[in-house]
């Protein structure tokens, strides 16, 4: 759908989708529901776009049949961009992703998790910026102003794939007295050079990532955002059907300033054509976070990954995916396989199945009992 | 071949373009195929840039279709060292609308690819190893859409009939899908009318026939509709450019990864 009127052309794109969850286990926690039903949800895209400048808008929704904190509204982008040959700017809402691993990209810190629409980190919050960029062949550099911070978001009392205690979100705590009006600022320079892509990036400002606080007045568990400040790189070497890839942060946090590390390798491995035009790629990775135990919670302290993607090329784009993220010092597992097709030009149908191995006991395998099976059904526009 | 000489056929050619006659009179048989590819190349060369919309029907034996749609945007190799940079952002099927692939090619070394996934607001760098799959699901392979730069190949004049004169290309590349191409080119204007591609085995694979030729900017014949047929599998596809356009003035800066997404 274009449309080119009087010079500024009109681009209208996403998609509407159900998704249909069923639980193979009765939830583990008191006031959790069931959990099974259909789920719709919305991201609708629209572009307007007129000599160097863009105005993007892409609004979410989805609509929650068990969980009212789930049925949540956001603005995932609301941008205007001017694009000249070399210079960048951009101002209003979006996400920026960094890092070059596929299971968990530790470095990746701009937006906000938007926990409550996916346990895995996958669907981000738009965050308000402004963006400077310089961008030249083979290098870039972007300089990125955050003026407002956006909390993350977790399930209410009835939601599956929650922790023990449901979080007051209501009432978070941060560190910096200008709680979510704290500016952060991040930067990125990116180059390569032949098979190498290289990415060196800073941040400071309010930690994405909070911690857990026991309010003794009220007996409930707050979010509290500490400050952050972080320096970190990835790398990418790709050579013919092998890449090689590593990122590591190092970050002061609070503004006692405690020093911890963190990042992860890999590597992936395809062979070609296995069968017809379809191909299939092996990834192992591991990642590791040296955080002190007073910092926030991390799932990925010591994780190694083993997956397997079968893209099988077709006219439908047929992928197949399979992945365990172990931890290796307890056992504790997450595991995905995931098969989706293209229906016809507009429709997409994605079956997944989401497993979660461990000993209870751990924040980590709070979601032992959450074993799930999701069919999408999306309508693409 | 060095770059001082390179530069000075290709002035040499810019001078004077040469008729098929001319080329195929006097040397041995890859003495001809290797100037008639030259002169493909200098009658092509000096577009700058092209913009572009496409449609692609896929299509089986059993008559079922496929749509496809993307814009394309090239820009010509700078110098002789230099390739092509391309890059592609689909339009449909919807569930892929904004999916972009950066390409710069490298006549010698192995090519340079990015990947822009719109859903995971990502750029990554990809590998351009499979230069043999499939393009988007289509009868074309990336190798048949971006392998067409003559240094990649040993030419071989084999006959004239008529108006058609026929080359043979032997890629220099070990990993080519190909053990051959055969290319059928119109002697009145230089264009290519037909390649056939035959595999490994010898086995005459795919057909490519161009047609729908415009003379852009009173200079260049590109052809609007490009089929290729599949002979072993009965599977078609056909790129038809909705629009295409010379010398956009895009710049090298509209080819940078840094610039995927925006």
């Amino acid at each position: 759908m274009a449309c080119a009127c009087a010079s500024i052309s009109t681009e209208i794109g996403g998609f509407v989708a159900a998704d249909g969850r069923v639980f193979i286990e009765p939830p583990k926690y008191a006031g959790q529901a069931a959990g099974n039903g259909v789920s719709l949800v919305t991201e609708p895209r629209i572009e307007f776009k007129s000599g160097n400048s863009t105005l993007t808008l892409k609004p979410f929704y989805r609509l929650d049949p068990n969980d009212e904190r789930r049925s949540h509204f956001d603005v995932r982008e609301a941008k205007y961009r001017l694009s000249l040959e070399h210079f960048e700017f951009a101002i209003g809402s979006d996400v920026v992703t960094w890092g070059v691993l596929e299971s968990y990209r530790p470095t990746d810190i701009i937006n906000q998790i938007d926990f409550v629409d996916s346990f895995n980190g996958s669907a981000k919050l738009g965050q308000p910026f402004v963006e400077l960029g310089w961008v030249g062949v083979a290098s870039s550099f972007k300089l990125y102003v955050l003026p407002y911070f956006r909390e993350r978001t977790f399930p209410g009392v009835r939601g599956r794939l929650r922790f023990p205690a449901t979080l007051d979100v209501d009432h978070p705590e941060y560190e910096s007295p200008l709680r979510q009006y704290t500016p952060s600022a991040a930067a990125r320079y990116a180059f390569n050079f032949g098979d190498l892509d290289v990415g060196l990036c800073a941040f400071g400002g309010v930690s994405r990532e909070p911690r857990f606080i026991l309010e003794l007045t009220s007996g409930n568990v707050a979010p509290r955002y500490d400050m952050s400040y972080q320096g970190s790189a990835d790398a990418q070497l790709t050579l013919d059907a092998l890449t090689l890839k590593a990122e590591g942060f190092v970050r002061l946090w609070t503004n006692q300033l405690q020093v911890f590390g963190g990042g992860g390798a890999g590597l992936d491995y395809t062979f070609y054509k296995v069968f017809d035009e379809a191909n299939l790629t092996f990834a192992a990775e591991f990642v590791f976070d040296t955080r002190p135990l007073t910092g926030p919670i991390t799932f990925f302290d010591h994780d190694a990954f083993a997956g397997a993607r079968l893209a099988f090329n077709d006219v439908a784009s047929t992928e197949i995916n399979a992945g365990a993220l172990v931890d290796v010092v307890d056992g504790a597992t997450f595991g995905t396989i995931e098969a989706s097709r293209r229906l016809g030009d507009h429709w997409r149908l994605t079956v997944t199945a989401n497993l979660f191995f461990g000993t209870p006991g751990k924040l980590q395998t709070s979601f032992v009992r959450d074993n799930f099976g999701q069919l999408r059904v999306a309508y693409f526009f | 071949m060095n770059r001082a000489l390179l530069i000075a056929l290709t002035v040499a050619t810019v001078v004077h373009a040469k008729s098929m006659k001319e080329l195929t009179t006097t040397g041995t048989p890859e003495e001809k195929g290797l100037a008639i590819a030259q002169e493909l190349a200098a009658r092509n060369a000096g577009y700058r840039d092209l913009g572009g919309q496409v449609d692609m029907v896929l299509s089986d034996a059993s008559g079922s279709e496929a749509r496809r749609s993307f814009s394309l945007k090239v820009l010509e190799k700078a110098s002789g060292t230099d390739g092509d940079k391309s890059l592609i952002v689909f339009d449909a099927p919807a569930d892929v609308k904004g999916t972009a692939v950066l390409s710069h090619a490298s006549p010698e070394g192995e090519d340079e690819q990015w990947l822009f996934l719109p859903s995971a607001h990502r750029t990554k760098r990809i590998s351009a190893a499979n230069r043999t799959g499939a393009f988007a699901g289509s009868e074309f392979s990336f190798e048949d859409l971006t392998g067409n730069d003559a240094r990649k190949y040993g030419w071989k004049y084999v006959a004239s009939e008529g108006n058609i004169v026929t080359v043979e290309a032997t890629p220099r590349d070990a990993a080519s899908a190909y053990s051959k191409r055969l290319l059928h080119i119109d002697a009145t204007e230089m264009r290519i009318s037909s390649i056939d591609f035959f595999d490994r085995r010898g086995e005459k694979l795919k057909t490519l026939t161009y047609s729908d030729y415009k003379q852009l900017n009173e200079k260049f014949w590109r052809s609007h509709t490009w089929s290729m047929k599949n002979l072993q599998t009965s599977k078609a596809t056909t790129i038809r450019f909705t629009t295409m356009k010379l010398g956009t003035g895009l710049s090298v800066a509209d080819f940078a990864p840094g610039k995927l997404g925006n």
